[in-house]
């Protein structure tokens, strides 16, 4: 027990950093200087936080509800119903901003389960290597060996379409799940694949053969040494694949094998039905296609700068 | 070499044998009895076993598989359940479109993500250079299947236009078979050569900045031998993963494609099958794109030898 | 003999003298012909008929040109097992049939290979076959000719079959005989209505004419008929290619088909299909999408012609009646109370739509039931609804399954619709779909509580009416009223061949089954709706078989 204790302390003071008394607004200008530079950095933490914040307060956002038949059928776009109505006469705009609760649930949650799963097992196969790193590589290859549409589909018929009926964005989260796991399966290979390279780089470094010789557990070093220092891989991961999540979610559901009938989404707004009326009604699609496409966008503009400023590798390469 | 590839193609066999496990096993949690669906309600329970053994679905699920592979071992991927036929007759009939889609919308990819990467790259931050990572930046954002439906309604709206559809063999008539290929395919690539143009463009700014490009400049070469001996050279390899990665992405972009424009590929095919559980068709879709992709990276890994000398297989 | 097709007999009005009288476009019933028609009806060696063209066609037809159609994905070439076959590709073009389906009342078909059909008694059909038609000259085959040994064959060959529709085959026939080398005779085991149903005698799949040699391989060699085009080239569900058969007689003409050739394609997606008509690969643009048609038909301007009609197909919804709630007949009232018919067709079919009055699609003339008879029970009231459902208590948190079929777009909408309306009057319903594969063995194993969906058309009542019987024959296996009165009633009328008789029997079953709240409601009656290149001309189009346009229309020549 001692002697733990004594290796803990042992273990801050080697690692701690040099500390020197900053003001937070110091602080904060440190981290904001790199964004300053980047407008389009800006731009897209904009839109990433304008879409969250409107998944989350779409019910209080929304003029409408999005289900319910609040107008009549096919109104071009008026003072009531700013992006006008479709032919059920659900509200554009109320159907375009819960549309961003099913955008946001499953593009957050598919790229959490892909990342976390992908960072764990980069980290384990990667600092333990030998045959667990074997079978947990053989196993990604599996999986990355589909187009990630083809996983999905295939995994969303086992597992069964999602019945969800909520317009909590919590709520719908949790109803999608099976959704959300079926799509992250074909992002746990990319993900794995680059924590473990930088794991195996970090594995060499003095502080983890330091943190060994201490006698640190092995749980410990790989989650309190190594990830950390991994970490801004795993965030910069993260914002580059949920664009093409939140892309794979609407390509499904555009199919017709997504979320079910009467929810809400930008990829099942742009299917069939909708384009039905692609002549007489182009407003009916341009509201989920332009929020879809400038969340993508917002999400990628973020991920590229974040990568600009985490990533050593790149660093001032731009 | 020669054992490093040999080991390569062992790994890969085990691969495709755990991919089959995966797809099987999968299919057989989808809910519904592809029997009963596909007999009809006039089939008495007689018929709907006999059809189940002539189709291998009787047994465990172990059994099955055995059963399937078995098969596998002689060159016959089954029947469909549907249609009763050889899938590897359809499947030879279907693939054709894939590759002809994969492959040119692969070429598009690699030509123009590279080209414009290295571009870009070159005048860096000058208006050009900013313009064309706006687009690509674009091109990643907006979904395909939005592309494809404008890239069909304009030019039928505007001028009575349409591709010919139909025209899918590419030896049969060639110009019409480009005209139905060329513009969805070109279209497709527009993300995945964007992925690939601001990987490259990266990627070769890190090169630019070494010391043996400093060093090469300073012995006064060409800035085009510089560029194309020396930096293009180094940076490729990454970007050539990059490429394989994207044939994946193509792949499932494909499934789309070939649904709006009406093409009988196997993504369509594929589609239809994992619905109705007609497993001998998934399997032998999932079990080709799988090899496909495999052998790709294969060969993508050996051809680093051939760009960089220093890399050595062991 | 006062058989259910003697009036046909009596009166031997030529198809051609109906529709001349004015083929209103948006009529019901009688199979329409946008200008000119098809044979001659009634019966009897006509001669043809077709050349002079009737209701305003231009001219003399003349030869040559490449029709295009559409239609959705097929997995094989077997005529029997695959509905995308029968339905259009190779059951309209490459075989020929003894009669084909009109959905006309006074010529209930058309004679193809046959060149004439009697009936002696209520039991027995004798066709005499046309002479000297031929098979494809393709090998197993090889030209030989057409024989009634080939139909009878084939009637032995699908009988005992499970993944056929062979209701008449099983149910109806008792034997097929062939007494010399032209003759065919059907015994049937006992007199039936609707005998001529297009799912029955005339049904394109199970009643083409197969050579016999080709039975084993129907699915995947090249198919070998008697028909019209011959199938020249095709990729399996993508495009069909098929060129002019030059032997062709079947209607005893020789010179038909007027066309070269025909091709099919495979297109679902809508926009596919709109940039198909507009560059004219396709000529006949079948269901384009409610929501735009009158805005499609002014954009298109003059290279179309507007052709629409009411459709044989009912939509309807299907309760089960082995489930609760929907055993308690206050509940199903409560369902129709809170039904609003009319906003269904206001939003979903924008108009093109209207109400029944009864079970059966308005388009089934004289099955038409009064609508002072049966418009209390369709009445739109969510006040009554509500008090029915306090009434018996229920629960206003149960949630219950009401599933399609997918994809379909204009389903997914109307169930979507329903849904609010049921939401109004305290009914909660969510909406699944699922693919074909999933969904009919549910039905099959009862593993569904409502299903809401379209159907294919009907021409007579014999299918929608078992709908409501306790075994429906019928893919929906477990809809029904499950009353056996109700029972006795529809089985009643399918034996009653008398016209009249049947006619009144089918009314009283339809009042009796409303007054019930039965479970198979027809909601609405939607318009078939089509757009035809205007170049074509003598086309025909058959309601419960759009994909019927074989061998009399041509090219109008600039």
């Amino acid at each position: 027990m001692a002697q733990e204790i004594r290796a803990q302390t042992l273990e801050a003071e080697l690692f701690a950093p040099e500390f020197r008394k900053v003001s937070f607004a110091e602080t904060l200008l440190a981290a904001a200087r790199p964004w300053l530079r980047r407008p389009m950095g800006i731009f897209g933490l904009i839109i990433v936080f304008l879409a969250f914040f409107t998944a989350i307060a779409a019910p209080v956002l929304a003029p409408f509800d999005a289900q319910p038949f609040v107008g009549a059928s096919l109104e071009s776009p008026n003072g009531t119903h700013l992006l006008g109505t479709n032919n059920l006469g659900q509200d554009v705009l109320s159907r375009t901003i819960y549309g961003a609760q099913v955008s946001m649930a499953v593009g957050f949650w598919a790229t959490f389960i892909g990342v976390a799963g992908g960072t764990f097992l980069g980290i384990v196969s990667g600092y333990f290597g030998g045959w667990l790193d074997l079978i947990v590589q053989r196993i990604m290859e599996v999986l990355a060996s589909f187009p990630g549409i083809m996983l999905a589909l295939i995994v969303v018929a086992a597992l069964g379409r999602p019945k969800e009926g909520g317009s909590d964005v919590l709520v719908l989260s949790w109803q999608l799940r099976s959704l959300s796991l079926a799509i992250s399966l074909g992002f746990i290979f990319g993900v794995m694949r680059v924590i473990r390279s930088a794991v195996l780089k970090e594995k060499s470094l003095p502080y983890v053969e330091a943190a060994v010789t201490l006698g640190a557990s092995t749980p410990r070093i790989m989650f309190r040494h190594i990830l950390p220092n991994v970490f801004p891989f795993v965030i910069v991961t993260f914002t580059t694949i949920i664009g093409a999540v939140i892309l794979i979610e609407a390509g499904i559901s555009f199919l017709g094998y997504g979320v079910s009938i009467g929810t809400p989404s930008w990829g099942l707004d742009l299917s069939n039905r909708n384009r039905e009326y692609f002549l007489v009604a182009p407003w009916v699609m341009a509201g989920p296609a332009t929020a879809l496409t400038l969340t993508v966008l917002g999400f990628n503009f973020l991920g590229d700068t974040l990568r600009d400023i985490l990533d050593p590798r790149l660093r001032g390469s731009r | 070499m020669t054992a490093y590839v040999a080991r390569r193609i062992l790994g890969l066999l085990l691969n495709l044998v755990l991919v089959s496990m995966f797809v099987f096993t999968m299919l057989r949690l989808v809910p519904g009895d592809a029997a009963t669906a596909i007999l009809g309600v006039n089939a008495n329970p007689e018929n709907v076993m006999q059809f189940k053994r002539e189709h291998g679905l009787t047994g465990s699920l172990v059994e099955q598989y055995v059963d399937w592979a078995g098969g596998i071992l002689t060159g016959d991927f089954g029947k469909s359940l549907r249609g009763n036929t050889s899938v590897t007759e359809t499947f030879l009939s279907r693939f054709p479109v894939t590759l002809e889609i994969v492959l040119l919308s692969f070429t598009f990819t690699v030509f123009f993500g590279v080209t414009s990467g290295v571009f870009s790259a070159l005048r860096q931050n000058s208006v050009m250079d900013i313009a064309v990572r706006f687009v690509a930046t674009l091109g990643i954002a907006v979904p395909n299947f939005l592309l494809l439906t404008l890239l069909l309604l304009i030019p039928a709206r505007l001028w009575g236009y349409a591709p010919p559809f139909g025209a899918t063999n590419p030896f049969a008539d060639p110009f019409d078979n480009l005209r139905l290929f060329l513009p969805p395919t070109l279209l497709l690539s527009i993300g995945s050569s964007a992925v690939l143009m601001r990987f490259t463009r990266s990627g070769f700014l890190e090169v630019m900045r070494q010391d043996y490009i400093r060093t090469a400049r300073a012995k006064g070469l060409a800035e085009r031998v510089v560029t194309i001996r020396h930096a293009f050279r180094n940076a490729l390899p990454p970007v050539l993963t990059l490429a394989g990665l994207q044939l994946g992405a193509l792949l499932g972009g494909s499934i789309i494609l070939e649904r709006v424009m009406g093409l009988p590929g196997l993504g369509s095919w594929a589609l239809d099958a994992i619905q109705l559980k007609d497993y001998p068709v998934v399997m032998i879709v999932a079990v080709y794109t799988a090899l496909n992709l495999m052998v790709i990276s294969l060969i993508i890994d050996l051809s680093y030898g051939l760009i960089d000398p220093r890399i050595r297989y062991e | 003999m006062n058989s259910y097709w003697d009036r046909f007999t009596r009166s031997r009005v030529s198809r051609r003298r109906l529709l001349a009288g004015g083929a209103a476009l948006s009529l019901a019933g009688a199979g329409l012909a946008v200008v000119g028609c098809g044979g001659d009806g009634g019966g009897g060696e006509s001669g043809g008929a077709q050349t002079g063209s009737t209701g305003g066609a231009a001219g003399e037809p003349q030869t040559g040109g490449t029709y295009g159609a559409h239609y959705t994905t097929s997995d094989t070439l077997n005529i029997l097992t695959n509905a995308s076959e029968y339905a259009a590709f190779g059951g309209q073009y490459v075989y020929d049939h003894l009669i084909t389906t009109r959905t006309n009342e006074n010529a209930p078909y058309v004679l193809e290979a046959a060149q004439s059909l009697e009936q002696p008694d209520e039991i027995t059909l004798t066709f005499k076959l046309r002479q000297g038609m031929k098979f494809h000259p393709f090998p197993p085959v090889n030209g030989r000719e057409v024989t009634a040994e080939d139909v009878v064959k084939t009637q032995e060959f699908v009988t005992p079959q499970a993944n056929i529709e062979n209701n008449f085959q099983k149910n109806f026939l008792d034997k097929a005989t062939a007494p010399d080398k032209y003759t065919v005779v059907y015994k049937l085991k006992e007199p039936r209505a609707y005998l001529f149903d297009s799912r029955i005698l005339g049904h394109p799949g199970p009643q083409a004419i197969i050579p016999y040699e080709t039975f084993d391989k129907l699915a995947s060699e090249r198919q070998v008929g008697s028909g019209p085009f011959m199938l020249d080239q095709w990729v399996i569900s993508t495009r069909y290619h098929y060129v002019r058969n030059p032997e062709y007689h079947g209607r005893g003409k020789k010179g038909l088909p007027y066309r070269d050739a025909t091709d099919v394609f495979v297109l679902t997606d809508a926009a596919a299909l709109e940039a198909a008509f507009r560059s004219e690969q396709i000529h006949f643009w079948t269901n384009p999408t409610a929501g735009q048609y009158d805005e499609l038909a002014q954009s298109l301007g003059s290279m179309a012609k507007k052709i629409e009609y009411l459709s044989l197909s009912p939509f309807t919804w299907n309760m089960n009646m082995t489930k609760a709630p929907f055993t308690d007949q206050r509940f199903r009232q409560a369902m129709y109370r809170a039904t609003n018919r009319q906003q269904f067709i206001d939003l979903v079919w924008r108009g093109k739509a209207v109400k029944p009055t009864g079970i059966l699609s308005v388009a089934m003339k004289p099955y038409q039931l009064d609508a002072k008879d049966t418009d209390a029970y369709f009445k739109h009231d969510p006040a009554e609804a509500k008090q029915l459902l306090s009434a018996m208590n229920w629960d206003s948190n149960k949630e219950i399954e009401l599933f399609f079929i997918s994809p379909n777009s204009t389903t997914e909408q109307a169930a979507e619709v329903f849904r609010q309306q049921a939401a109004a009057v305290g009914i909660k319903f969510r909406i699944v779909s699922f693919g074909l594969a999933e969904a009919l063995p549910r039905t099959q194993r009862n593993e569904y509580e409502m299903f809401i969906g379209g159907h294919p058309g009907y021409d007579t009542p014999s299918v929608p009416m078992r709908h409501n019987h306790s075994n429906p024959i019928h893919q929906f296996a477990v809809s029904g009223l499950k009353d056996p009165e109700m029972d006795a009633l529809i089985e009643k009328a399918e034996k009653t061949t008398n016209f009249e008789e049947n006619v009144k029997i089918v009314k009283q079953a339809q009042l009796e089954l409303i007054k019930r709240y039965t479970s198979y409601y027809n909601i609405v009656t939607a318009y078939a709706r089509q757009f035809l290149n205007s170049k074509i001309e003598n086309f025909e189009i058959e309601p419960s078989n759009t994909a019927m346009h074989r061998a009399d229309m041509w090219f109008r020549k600039a």
